[in-house]
């Protein structure tokens, strides 16, 4: 404990240097939706805010309490210490001490520290109070990680989420969780907020603050209780945030990260061999660590070669890179890590291998390449998307006939329809490089993907629909293939 | 530093500091940018190639580790082995499809090493004629069929 506490007293040190004595700004609401905007020092205590808004609202000091993400703040607390800044909304509710007990007596145990402060108001004001060391031991414990990780000299951190360091040694879930923030584009630390499940109020009280993402993904690993009257739900629902201070509705310009995190036992990085904090740690038994820049590279590379694989319930996805089974990186948006234009490409590759794999085909309209689902029984398929009419085996514009005698009609062109000279000279351009094409290519034997070989032997594997074929025979490849000409 | 470099230079440190029994670093072949080393590894003790000593030519993409190292058998002495080459190719699958960034060069050699240990006769693979006759330069371009995984 006693450790515990002066951890606490040291980063709140480190916290008065850095932020001053602001004014902030910020909004009180109470669950009856009435709320207030306060201007106030941000070294000033919750004690000092229950008078501010009590005067505004009309209301007694002593019934207000202030609830941020799950928890009942503290007289003692700075309103920087507890993380409320400009543009924080802190939910407050209006209840007489006495009420509070009676409403739910065995929640209110645990938070029993709360209503001693009422009493022992004497002991608050000496600065010194056990109780909230007491009753904040899980946080406590939470930023000496993040302070061990930020003093060390060895951890070299991602420069952009280095200098938030000083914000991610802050309480209540602050480096416990991050995002990717579409507004700062790019991975940052997680605010934790959440409300009632039931009738969406924020002043819920949780009895516990969770401590990892299975905690607040799941609606039966925490609990509390809504501090509306007529409100008997005790499920929250939390949600993420960027801890940047953006202004004006962001719902929805932040999604969570599940596979990130702080490297608390300082795991090397897979590939660089570097100790980095925060990093991506895959969901396998021994739980991989990658770190941020390393990450990238394996997207990109993967997705250059095509390697990322179609899972039937994590999407198109990448697998821990040691190959570990069934560890797959479960949540798409961590692609957004390869960066607007690479993600736009996976995220057409993904569309068109689950079209692929599910049976479908891509319309061959140049520049056009929308996922269609052939009807049985036809050869004709009409894109909804272009018009274009193409034929289910040859992949070409449709025609009547077999696709071997249009084939050598489309090469050897044979039509004197009078057309204008750009036309021409387009329809020559577009003529020759369909004849190179002809010329480099082979189509691969299964989903007839035009395919170029550039070296090597002549054991072809489709980057498309990973059949292995023979460059020769353009048949499935076999052991005659390998004794014949395995390299030509 | 790209993270092939940052990676391969912790890998010559780990591997000069504290080689393993057998292998050891040709530190003169090495390149500025670590894209290409030779190392030189030992037949084990108390195996059919005991005392004989030999050369791995390793070359690294900058997509290293995500890319495998071209790992070859170099230099006058290449051993007769059914799974390798006469030209130094190797048909080992963690050189292609089962490479894993969490493999290393020492790792790689370690392998090496424990391929030639389990030997149980010397003799060149028996499609070595026309492979070494056709084959590309490059055994990262041959996909080989991994049937045989007893020796």
């Amino acid at each position: 404990m006693a450790s515990n506490s002066l951890s606490n007293q040291g980063l709140e040190g480190i916290f008065d240097d850095h932020c001053g004595s602001n004014t902030i700004c910020f909004a009180v609401k109470f669950s009856s939706n009435r709320s207030y905007v306060v201007d106030i020092s941000a070294g000033d205590s919750i004690k000092d805010l229950k008078a501010v808004v009590a005067r505004k609202a009309g209301l007694c000091a002593d019934d207000i309490h202030f609830v941020l993400a799950g928890q009942r703040l503290q007289d003692c607390k700075s309103l920087q210490s507890c993380g409320v800044g400009s543009h924080t909304t802190l939910h407050a509710f209006c209840r007489p001490i006495g009420n509070v007990s009676k409403a739910s007596p065995k929640t209110e145990q645990d938070y029993g520290s709360d209503v001693d402060h009422f009493n022992y108001n004497g002991e608050e004001d000496s600065g010194i109070c056990k109780e909230c060391i007491c009753s904040e031991v899980n946080f406590a414990e939470q930023r000496c990680s993040g302070s061990r990780l930020k003093e060390s000299q060895d951890v070299e951190g991602i420069q952009d989420i280095n200098s938030y360091s000083c914000e991610m040694s802050r309480p209540l879930g602050y480096n416990r969780f991050f995002v990717y923030c579409k507004l700062c584009d790019g991975i940052r630390p997680a605010k934790l907020r959440l409300v009632c499940k039931g009738c969406c109020n924020g002043a819920f009280l949780v009895d516990r603050g969770p401590s990892n993402w299975q905690d607040i993904s799941s609606t039966t690993s925490i609990t509390g209780r809504c501090t509306v009257e007529k409100c008997d739900c005790k499920t929250p629902r939390f949600y993420l945030r960027c801890f940047e201070r953006h202004e004006g509705d962001v719902d929805g310009t932040a999604v969570a990260l599940k596979h990130v995190n702080m490297n608390r036992r300082r795991v090397d990085c897979i590939a660089c061999g570097d100790v980095v904090s925060p990093v991506l740690i895959f969901p396998c038994e021994v739980g991989h660590v990658i770190c941020l820049a390393c990450f990238r590279q394996y997207c990109s590379v993967s997705l250059n070669e095509r390697r990322f694989t179609e899972h039937e319930r994590h999407g198109y996805t990448l697998p821990c890179p040691a190959g570990c089974p069934e560890s797959y990186i479960e949540e798409s948006h961590h692609f957004l890590l390869l960066g607007k234009e690479n993600y736009e490409r996976y995220k057409n590759f993904g569309a068109e291998e689950y079209v692929l794999q599910n049976g479908g085909m891509l319309c061959p309209a140049p520049g056009c390449g929308m996922g269609l689902f052939p009807e049985n029984g036809t050869r004709l398929i009409k894109c909804g998307e272009c018009q274009f009419e193409s034929c289910k085996d040859c992949k070409k514009e449709y025609h009547t006939g077999s696709c071997h005698e249009v084939e050598s009609i489309i090469l050897n062109g044979s039509t004197n329809i009078g057309i204008s000279d750009e036309m021409a000279q387009r329809a020559c351009w577009e003529m020759q490089s369909m004849n190179l094409i002809e010329e480099t290519t082979k189509s691969c034997p299964n989903c007839r993907s035009k395919t170029e070989r550039n070296g090597g032997c002549m054991h072809m594997v489709c980057s498309r629909c990973e059949c292995e074929w023979c460059w020769i025979c353009v048949k499935p490849w076999t052991r005659d293939c390998m004794a014949q000409h395995w390299f030509g | 530093m790209t993270s092939m470099e940052k990676r391969l230079q912790k890998e010559l440190q780990a591997m000069t500091k504290d080689p393993p029994a057998g292998v050891s670093v040709n530190t003169n072949s090495l390149s500025s940018s670590l894209s290409e080393w030779i190392v030189d590894i030992e037949g084990a003790p108390s195996t059919l190639y005991e005392g004989e000593r030999f050369q791995l030519g390793f070359k690294f993409t900058s997509r290293y580790p995500f890319d495998s190292p071209q790992v070859m058998f170099i230099g006058p002495n290449i051993p007769v082995h059914p799974h390798v080459y006469s030209n130094g190719h190797i048909c080992l699958s963690i050189l292609t499809e089962d490479w894993s960034p969490a493999l290393s060069v020492q790792s790689v050699c370690l392998s090496i090493v424990s391929m030639l240990s389990s030997c149980k006769e010397k003799k060149l693979p028996p499609d070595n004629a026309i492979y070494v006759r056709t084959c590309s330069k490059d055994p990262k371009k041959t996909r080989w069929w991994y049937h045989d995984n007893s020796v």
